[in-house]
Parts: structure tokens; C-alpha cells; sequence
């Protein structure tokens, strides 16, 4: 699980940190090590282990939680917004670097964004969820090749649609 | 594949890169740094014996009564050379260190059960803090009836007066953890103590050592009060000497060891300064840039 922040834990180093998820699934202390490493250099941070939260930029600290998030050896990735707090640039490379990510692990994400451009660009299924109570209002299958760029026409298209599909479900709310 | 693995590579190397300026890097050479956090100390120094001479020459107390600083500083380096004196440092100092270790151990527990369990909050909570605003110099009468005049007596008290600020950092650090770390460790899979030992505590640590700094405050304060009541004749004691300075009209000796006692309040608040410093630093809550 990913938050919208990185919620790194300041006082421990950003392997530390990885270490720790390993180390309350169980794993021993020496396989820790090697493990952390190898989380990190997945999400090219090889080096910067010994790192601090502080000492990071915020699209480093959010890979050092993704890194520990995969740590855990989830079955699934429930992302909750994570780059929203990061800039264009880094989000863009963000993007490329969890699809690369997704792809070498075969992991199922769950990312939840308000940013449709973002859905299109990472998703195989879009899923409109309305407000309150949280249901499914439409769902869009994305047969988009990868690699996408956010910029191509053919993301900018779905996007589109799903924007309008947004608005109504907002507009809904305002009569 | 999805993107070319190199040219990301070297994008988010190069992104890495731009979002660093420089760190650690400027770190002045450690004798301007010692010599600029001294230099105030010293000119502060200087300028309170300054006043303190000027006091002496204006003759507002006849010279036996109040002596210059001279005199004072005199009598302290006759002092420090006498053995008499390091005796009665060092039990000054082991009695600060065990009461203080077991104000430590008492205000520790007491914290972590009152900060954890909640109706024992409600029920103690405030009571710590109004334990904190009692003068420790009220508790000798009863320590004194309880344990007669004895070192359970001061112990008694340095732990009364050091516990509760103890507590108090340890509760409110943990008041104050950041709700968003308590949700990573969860998401890790952390609950009951392992959250408190690998989230909250850490978390709540720079708060618990201002409550220890504050405590060593409480401690000291105690012990020497309790040293001016509680004489011991065969146990030589700094605050002991102090009493025994006024009964023998002694106005230099008296100062040089108030000086001492000074002095070492000093030291132990550097230290305590420096190992918050180091903390601060460690949690990112410095500002490295200046």
C-alpha cells in the first residue's frame, strides 16, 4: 500500500526503512540485507541506502515506499494516490518507472488517482467510481499498446472520454 | 519491455542529480564552529564578573560579607585541589546518577503505561502534571519522617521531582506521533508492541529527551536542596560544603561552590544541547542549510 505522502519512517535510513517491511514479514536478518538492496536497486536507488527520508528528493522518497511496499511481497499494490503530491516531470518518470516495475514483477496495482490523463496512461481497466456511497459507475477497458507516452493523442483521447463520463458523474452530484 | 531501461535509468539519475544541491557539503572546520557557538558564552562570562566587580568596588557589602571575584576564584583553585573536594563530588555525583537512573526507570514505565492505557490516563494523567509544579523542597519534611535523614531520603525526592517530567515527555511524544507513520507501520504490519517499539517510540523519542533534559533540571534542583537539609557527617557532599561554607561565614568558599554547582548544571546542559542537536539532525528536523 502507497499513500499520497511517502510516510518513511524519518529516523531510519531509506534501507532501514525497506528492512523494516522485511523484517515484520519475518525475514531473517541476513537475507534482509541483500533483499533491501535488491528492492532498491529495482527502483534505482542502488546506493542511496544509506540515505534519510530528509536527505531524499520527495519522487526518491516515493520510491523508497513503493520499494518497501514491495517488500511486504504483496499479491496486489493498492496505490492511493502517490504521485500526486510530486512534480510533472518526476511523475512522468514515475510512470515509466512503475510500468517498468509492473511488467518485471506481475504484480496487480490498484492505483486510485483524480488525474484521468494518469489513469490512461498506466491502466488495462479504468474503473469511474461515484461518490457516496463508493460504486462502480462505468468501467473502460484500455487496449492501448505499451509503451504509452501521457502525451499521445491516443491518451489524450481516452482520457477525454473518461473525463466526460467524470463530469457527468460529477454534475449528477450538483443537482 | 515498456520504456527503453537505460534512457530511464539515466532520466531519473539525471532528476536525482538536479534535486540535490550539494549535501553536507560547506560544513565549516570544527574550530570556527566551536569558536563561534563560544565566543557569546565567553563575552556573556566576562561581563557578569565584570558587574559583579563593579558591585564589590561600589562597597554596597563589606568585602567579608561579599568578595570580589578574584578572591572567589582563588579560593575555588585552592579548592579543586584538595582531595576532600573530589570526594565530595563524587558522592554528589553518584547520588545524582542513581537517583536520576531510577527517576528514569520509574518516570519511563509510568509514562508508557499512562500514554498506552487509556482510562489509567484519564485517571493519572493530570495528577503527573501537578506532581510536576510541587516544589521538590516540600517533599523533604515527609521524606525525612520516612526514611529518616539517610540517602533514601534524597533519592526519595531527586525521584519525585525527576520522574514526572520523565513521564510527561514519554506521554506527550507519544500524543504527538504523526497519525500518517501509525498508518505505515500498520501497513507493514506492525500492531500492539511491536508498533510501539518500531514506530511510536522512535517517533516519540525527541520529546522524551527534552522530558529527560527537563527531569536532569528537576534532579539537580532536588539534590541540592536536599544536601542543604539532609547532612550526612561522614559523607563530605557538594551541597553539604555550601552549608557548611555559611555556618563558618566563609563568603569565598561559599561562592567558589555555588560556582561549582553552577558549572556543572552548565556541562550537563551542553551535553543534553548537543546529544538533542544530534537527534534533531538525525530526524531531518535541522535546517541543513543554515
Amino acid at each position: 500500500m502507497l499513500f499520497q505522502e511517502a510516510a518513511l519512517l524519518p529516523w531510519l535510513t531509506a534501507a532501514g526503512n525497506v528492512e523494516l517491511g522485511l523484517r515484520l514479514r519475518g525475514v531473517g536478518r541476513r537475507e534482509r540485507r541483500a533483499e533491501a538492496e535488491e528492492l532498491l536497486a529495482l527502483v534505482h536507488l542502488a546506493g542511496m541506502g544509506e540515505r534519510r527520508p530528509h536527505e531524499l528528493s520527495g519522487g526518491m522518497r516515493q520510491r523508497v515506499a513503493l520499494a518497501r511496499a514491495l517488500a511486504q511481497a504483496p499479491d496486489v499494490l493498492l496505490m492511493d494516490e502517490p504521485f500526486g503530491a510530486l512534480d510533472a516531470m518526476t511523475r512522468d518518470l514515475l510512470h515509466d518507472e512503475l510500468e517498468r516495475i509492473w511488467a518485471e514483477t506481475g504484480l496487480t496495482v490498484v492505483f486510485v488517482t483524480h488525474n484521468v490523463r494518469e489513469a490512461a496512461r498506466l491502466g488495462d481497466r479504468i474503473v469511474l467510481l461515484t461518490s457516496r456511497p463508493g460504486r462502480v459507475a462505468r468501467e473502460f477497458a484500455v487496449d492501448l499498446p505499451r509503451p504509452r507516452r501521457i502525451e499521445s493523442p491516443a491518451v489524450s483521447a481516452l482520457a477525454g472520454e473518461v473525463t466526460a463520463a467524470l463530469r457527468q458523474e460529477v454534475a449528477r452530484h450538483g443537482r | 519491455m515498456a520504456v527503453d531501461e537505460r534512457v530511464l535509468q539515466q532520466e531519473l539519475a539525471g532528476l536525482d542529480a538536479l534535486e540535490f544541491d550539494g549535501d553536507g557539503a560547506g560544513r565549516r572546520p570544527i574550530v570556527g564552529r566551536v569558536w563561534r557557538s563560544l565566543w557569546p558564552k565567553l563575552a556573556a562570562f566576562a561581563l557578569a564578573v565584570g558587574l559583579w566587580q563593579l558591585v564589590v568596588l561600589s562597597r554596597w557589602k563589606p568585602d567579608y560579607v561579599l568578595p570580589a571575584p578574584g578572591t572567589v576564584f582563588a579560593e575555588l583553585g585552592r579548592i579543586v585541589t584538595t582531595a576532600t573536594f573530589w570526594h565530595a563530588v563524587s558522592v554528589t555525583a553518584r547520588r545524582a546518577a542513581t537517583g536520576y537512573a531510577l527517576a528514569i526507570v520509574v518516570g519511563g514505565l509510568i509514562g508508557a503505561l499512562v500514554a498506552t492505557i487509556r482510562p489509567l490516563r484519564t485517571a493519572v494523567g493530570a495528577l503527573i502534571t501537578g506532581l510536576q509544579t510541587m516544589p521538590s523542597i516540600a517533599w523533604f519534611p515527609l521524606a525525612i519522617l520516612l526514611f529518616k535523614l539517610s540517602e533514601s531520603a534524597i533519592l526519595f525526592v531527586v525521584v519525585l521531582g525527576a520522574a514526572p517530567s520523565i513521564a510527561n515527555g514519554l506521554i506527550s511524544g507519544v500524543d504527538h506521533v504523526p497519525p500518517i507513520l501509525v498508518r505505515a507501520g500498520r501497513m507493514l504490519g506492525a500492531k500492539g508492541p511491536t508498533l510501539f517499539r518500531h514506530v511510536v517510540l522512535p517517533a516519540a523519542l525527541p520529546s522524551c529527551l527534552a522530558g529527560l533534559k527537563q527531569g536532569w533540571a528537576f534532579a539537580w534542583r532536588s539534590l541540592m536542596a536536599g544536601e542543604l537539609l539532609v547532612i550526612l557527617g561522614n559523607r563530605p557532599s557538594i551541597g553539604g560544603s555550601l552549608d557548611f561554607a555559611r555556618q563558618l561565614n566563609d563568603a569565598p568558599r561559599l561562592l567558589a561552590f555555588m560556582i561549582v554547582i553552577l558549572t556543572i548544571g552548565l556541562v550537563m546542559d551542553v551535553a543534553f544541547g548537543a546529544a538533542d542537536h544530534r537527534l534533531r539532525r538525525r530526524y531531518g528536523l535541522v535546517d541543513t542549510a543554515t
